[in-house]
């Protein structure tokens, strides 16, 4: 008997998160890293996994992400494959986060970013941290002499958390800037403030605003580089943030880190 | 960033497709794309023949060659993927693009020859487009190749094979893999990715084998490593005789390594 074939698609019936395992994800943080300036995001998220351990639970397929698919990078010694973007969840932490490894096509982002805040209202998630590098040199002059990690806020977000409005207290009272704090509301000229080199950051801040999901975008200034040491500064502002690890912990890099910047010379060349 | 002696270094993906950067400049979603949606002819809808032990999809110009050296004869596609044409368009129609398609090359054996002139930014498409055949398969294999320039090594090696072959697959593939796992920090992209990433979502077990070279000349040394593969599966899809007379790629078109 044969079967019948239909080789058209909607991409508004192709699920786009498929979460494989049987999570609550009810009350949760999601930590979503924008793909941005020296992949600081990405690289911070690396971190943060190789830090909490947390589980794989799902795998996101969409056209805005390019596929890729390696090795596990947080061991070596397993043999699970790894795709473009993925979901993980700590229980311990009340964390849900994403991991993306390849480009966002712009032409597809403004679909991904309305169907991830779909997802986070259908799962009750509580906020959203956006983890992002934006370009160094946009910085204007008032902005060069201060820290380099900078929150940019909504109202919602705020009130939940506590420790951002003592970051924000802190530079009034101390003088001394570990990073500034930007509050920022729906009505907001979103061309005030900049996150230049910040991928889908705006985007997605501004989409996550208008949906009343509370949301802030944790950013580093930054060029292209050698990014570890941004990264690790995003990872301990966001464990300020949320408090998943002791202040002075360690972040240690995951394996795939190995040969990030090319193979080791040939012997033969000395 | 480092680099070293006769060493590609591809460039960076970092943030950034093409030229816009930012959603502050952003392109809308509704503007014109730069790549093609794909089209399934001669019908959307179409007959086919029960479930399918082994979808093969076929993706670069070494794993291309080698189909056509040494696999049977696969006779006339029972489907062609090509890039859909917008009306009006003379210059599009009179450019000639190779179409991807898809044999039967047993009765349960299919096999996907995907064309070169595919983007990666079509890879979701191209993917989709296959779905129906790969739902429909007990196992996917995915034969793809790269140049040996573009593999990482975290240490020295000496005496590197000049052609060597490395797997992955999804976590529900039971059967042997017939070659070792391609290790961190190495990875694979575009077409290829996309149906392994697929099989893993969709849970149909999947083997994807990429095959490092020097070169993607055709000929009986540089194929050898997937004559061995085939020669173990339990699908007889090999000729006796290869026959590499009918040469798909040589001269020119094999791009140097040393220069970008």
């Amino acid at each position: 008997m044969g079967l019948q074939i239909d080789t058209r698609y909607s991409l508004q019936d192709i699920d786009m998160i498929h979460i494989q395992e049987n999570v609550n994800l009810k009350g949760c943080t999601l930590i979503f890293p924008s793909v941005s300036v020296g992949n600081a995001a990405q690289l911070a998220v690396d971190l943060l996994i190789t830090k909490i351990k947390p589980q794989k639970v799902g795998l996101i397929w969409h056209p805005a992400i390019m596929p890729l698919v390696g090795g596990d990078p947080y061991s070596l010694n397993e043999t699970a494959l790894t795709t473009s973007a993925e979901v993980f969840y700590s229980g311990q932490w009340k964390l849900v986060i994403f991991q993306i490894r390849s480009p966002i096509m712009q032409e597809a982002s403004q679909d991904f970013v309305d169907r991830i805040t779909e997802w986070i209202k259908e799962n009750y998630i509580d906020k959203i941290v956006i983890l992002s590098g934006i370009f160094d040199y946009t910085r204007n002059d008032s902005e060069i002499a201060g820290p380099s990690v900078k929150f940019v806020a909504s109202r919602t977000f705020r009130e939940k958390c506590d420790v951002l409005q003592r970051l924000g207290d802190q530079t009034a009272t101390s003088g001394y800037q570990t990073c500034s704090v930007v509050i920022c509301d729906g009505s907001q000229d979103p061309k005030k403030i900049s996150m230049y080199g910040g991928g889908i950051s705006w985007k997605f801040f501004n989409a996550c605003n208008v949906g009343g999901i509370p949301a802030v975008v944790l950013m580093k200034y930054c060029s292209e580089g050698d990014n570890i040491p941004d990264a690790i500064l995003l990872c301990t502002h966001l464990n300020t943030l949320l408090n998943f690890a002791p202040s002075d912990c360690n972040w240690e890099s995951p394996p795939s880190w190995t040969g990030m910047f090319g193979n080791p010379p040939q012997h033969g060349l000395y | 960033m480092a680099t070293y002696f006769g060493e590609v270094v591809e460039q960076s993906s970092r943030a950034f497709w093409g030229d816009q950067c930012d959603s502050e400049d952003d392109v809308h979603s509704d503007s014109p794309t730069n790549w093609r949606k794909l089209e399934v002819s001669p019908s959307p809808t179409q007959l086919m023949s029960s479930r399918i032990k082994l979808f093969l999809v076929v993706h670069g110009p070494l794993t291309e060659g080698f189909v056509e050296a040494c696999f049977l004869d696969k006779g006339v596609p029972i489907a062609e993927i090509n890039e859909a044409e917008t009306e009006g368009e003379e210059s599009f129609r009179r450019r000639k693009r190779k179409s991807s398609a898809i044999y039967s090359l047993l009765s349960d054996v299919l096999l996907c020859i995907c064309s070169s002139h595919l983007d990666m930014a079509q890879s979701f498409d191209f993917t989709e487009k296959i779905s129906p055949w790969m739902k429909n398969a007990e196992q996917v294999i995915i034969l793809t190749c790269s140049y040996i320039s573009g593999y990482h090594i975290t240490r020295h090696q000496d005496d590197s094979p000049d052609t060597f072959l490395k797997a992955l697959k999804t976590d529900n593939f039971s059967s042997l893999v017939l070659s070792e796992t391609l290790e961190q920090p190495n990875t694979v992209k575009g077409i290829p990715a996309g149906v392994l990433t697929w099989c893993q979502i969709f849970e149909i077990p999947a083997v994807l084998y990429i095959c490092y070279t020097r070169s993607y000349e055709v000929d009986s040394a540089s194929v050898k490593l997937f004559q061995q593969l085939f020669s173990k599966l339990p699908f007889k899809l090999l000729k006796e005789k290869p026959n590499f007379t009918n040469r798909l790629y040589s001269g020119p078109e094999i791009s140097s390594t040393l220069y970008m």
